[in-house]
């Protein structure tokens, strides 16, 4: 079993296509949606975390290919810099994924990235610059 | 009764006996406030949260010379100083921003960079490009500079903080239908989070809610280095609604502060950007309050439970210059990550750091223990000076 995450952008089309049950029934993939912008008659973007066999994965990664859905990896990715964090949690309320946990003895914030959906909201709210894009990190 | 002579003679012997403002609670309930209060000398406190009312005075001798900045125009890595004073002295405030940043043109603004990150910056010992204008005269001829200084190559540098050590602040929430952008953080729509500032028990002026230890002359922990009460900050109020203990329930005490920033360290002054609202600077400042009597030793005992706080509609009432509270929370409502605010179950986030405040005061503990630090007496302690300021 190999779990990754994705950007599906669906050319407009096919985005009015039931692509996402074909994934699940075909192809015996677990999705789990992270963010959608669906419109009929335009392009359509999903992130979607996927987790299934290999051998299925890659059989859907073709069967996508074949309706000419865009497939990029999401590399771009939340980062906590743990040396830039002073642990003031503004950052906890409101992530949806509560990516943020605080050890409520010590105080101390940390950052379960498995849990993030890609939200951004993070990065509005921390005042400190301990929360980046990895895309930005990768500028500099 | 105790006198600062004598705990300072203690300090001097190496016999001192300090405790945390969290720790003296625990002490008392095993031993009792008379024990305590023969065997615990001082309580240490600690807070460390963004202090827009911060800034530092540099005077750039021999960096700059031969040129008349006062009337002129100074850039500290194209962020704006302050020129209305002598030929070489300049202020740079936290808020200050660069001329060419948008501020909030497009909404909400970024505010990656202002004066509180060149303060983070110089205080890291990096070097800060310099651009100054003047109109020249016959002693100062110079008219135009550019080129780096350093904390190192500075004449003197100090911290100079008009108002710091908020004693209680406002719970910010937000009851409107859309985000709003503030100085207590990003606010999310119906009561979606309540922000709140301030280190509850561990802060300075919750352990001396009267300000009869502290005052004009009083030394500190100040941005990892060490620091002095000037007089009380702006916005200073003491005569505001206080729970029975003596706990200010609204907005109330503040200090002026002052420090040599050459010994202050970046960990304890940080650049703090708040998004659609600007620039400011987290300041570490951490204050001992020396037991003197059974009064003094009480207050210190307030709990995170004792500290009522108001909290304000940020999405409405705030910027219409209504300050109506709608309910009190305590801070150990605020602290366990969720309030309940009219019925609805709220998450909160803090500005302040309560984890660092807690390294303040221990770090403080430290520095009296080993004799590094010895108490001052004020020469006007917070309460006499605040009386006749409502």
């Amino acid at each position: 079993m190999v779990k990754r995450k994705y950007l599906l952008v669906f050319p407009p089309q096919v985005v009015e296509q039931p692509i996402t049950y074909h994934l699940i029934h075909d192809y015996h993939l677990v999705i789990n949606i992270l963010k959608a912008s669906v419109t009929p008659g335009k392009k359509g973007k999903l992130t979607v975390e996927v987790e299934g066999e290999e051998e299925n994965l890659r059989q859907a990664m073709n069967y996508l290919a074949s309706l000419k859905v865009e497939i990029r990896p999401v590399i771009e990715g939340i980062k906590w810099l743990e040396e830039r964090c002073v642990h003031c949690t503004a950052c906890v309320p409101g992530c949806p994924g509560q990516c943020f946990v605080v050890n409520r003895e010590t105080m101390h914030v940390s950052f379960i990235e498995e849990r993030c959906i890609g939200c951004k909201h993070c990065l509005s709210v921390c005042a400190y610059g301990a929360i980046i894009l990895m895309e930005e990190e990768n500028m500099t | 009764m105790k006198t600062i002579e004598e705990i300072n003679a203690k300090i001097k012997k190496g016999k001192v006996v300090v405790v945390t403002a969290e720790e003296i609670i625990e002490v008392v309930k095993e031993k009792g406030v008379k024990k305590t209060l023969q065997e615990v000398d001082v309580v240490t406190t600690g807070t460390f949260s963004p202090m827009c009312s911060s800034g530092i005075l540099l005077n750039l001798k021999p960096s700059v010379s031969l040129m008349k900045l006062g009337g002129g125009e100074v850039y500290l890595n194209s962020v704006p100083a302050y020129c209305g004073l002598a030929a070489a002295d300049i202020y740079l405030g936290a808020t200050a921003l660069p001329e060419d940043d948008p501020r909030n043109k497009v909404y909400p603004g970024e505010f990656k960079y202002g004066g509180g990150h060149v303060i983070e910056e110089l205080v890291a010992g990096k070097d800060i490009k310099i651009e100054a204008y003047a109109y020249g005269t016959h002693c100062y001829p110079r008219t135009e500079y550019t080129g780096f200084i350093n904390i190192h190559s500075l004449n003197n540098a100090f911290l100079l903080n008009p108002r710091n050590v908020y004693q209680n602040y406002n719970v910010a929430v937000n009851l409107s239908h859309k985000v709003f952008y503030t100085y207590m953080g990003v606010l999310l729509p119906r009561l979606g989070n309540a922000n709140y500032a301030t280190a509850g028990q561990l802060s300075p002026l919750f352990n001396d809610p009267y300000g009869k230890t502290i005052g004009i002359g009083t030394r500190i922990f100040l941005g990892g280095g060490i620091g002095y009460v000037i007089w009380y900050g702006t916005q200073h109020r003491s005569k505001v609604p206080r729970t029975n203990k003596g706990i200010p329930t609204r907005p109330a005490g503040t200090l002026a502060l002052i420090g040599n920033l050459k010994q202050m360290n970046s960990y304890w002054l940080r650049g703090v950007s708040l998004k659609g609202y600007g620039v400011s600077l987290a300041v570490g400042v951490g204050i001992p309050i020396p037991l003197l009597d059974e009064e003094i030793l009480y207050y210190t005992l307030v709990t995170n439970e004792d500290i009522h706080m108001p909290v304000v509609d940020y999405g409405e009432a705030y910027p219409q210059g209504k300050e109506e509270v709608l309910e009190e929370v305590t801070y150990a409502e605020l602290q366990s990550g969720e309030v309940e605010i009219g019925g609805k179950k709220v998450p909160t986030g803090s500005l302040s750091s309560y984890a660092r405040a807690r390294e303040v005061a221990e770090i403080l503990k430290r520095w009296i223990k080993e004799g590094r630090f010895t108490l001052t007496q004020p020469s006007v302690s917070l309460e006499e000076l605040g009386v006749s300021y409502g």
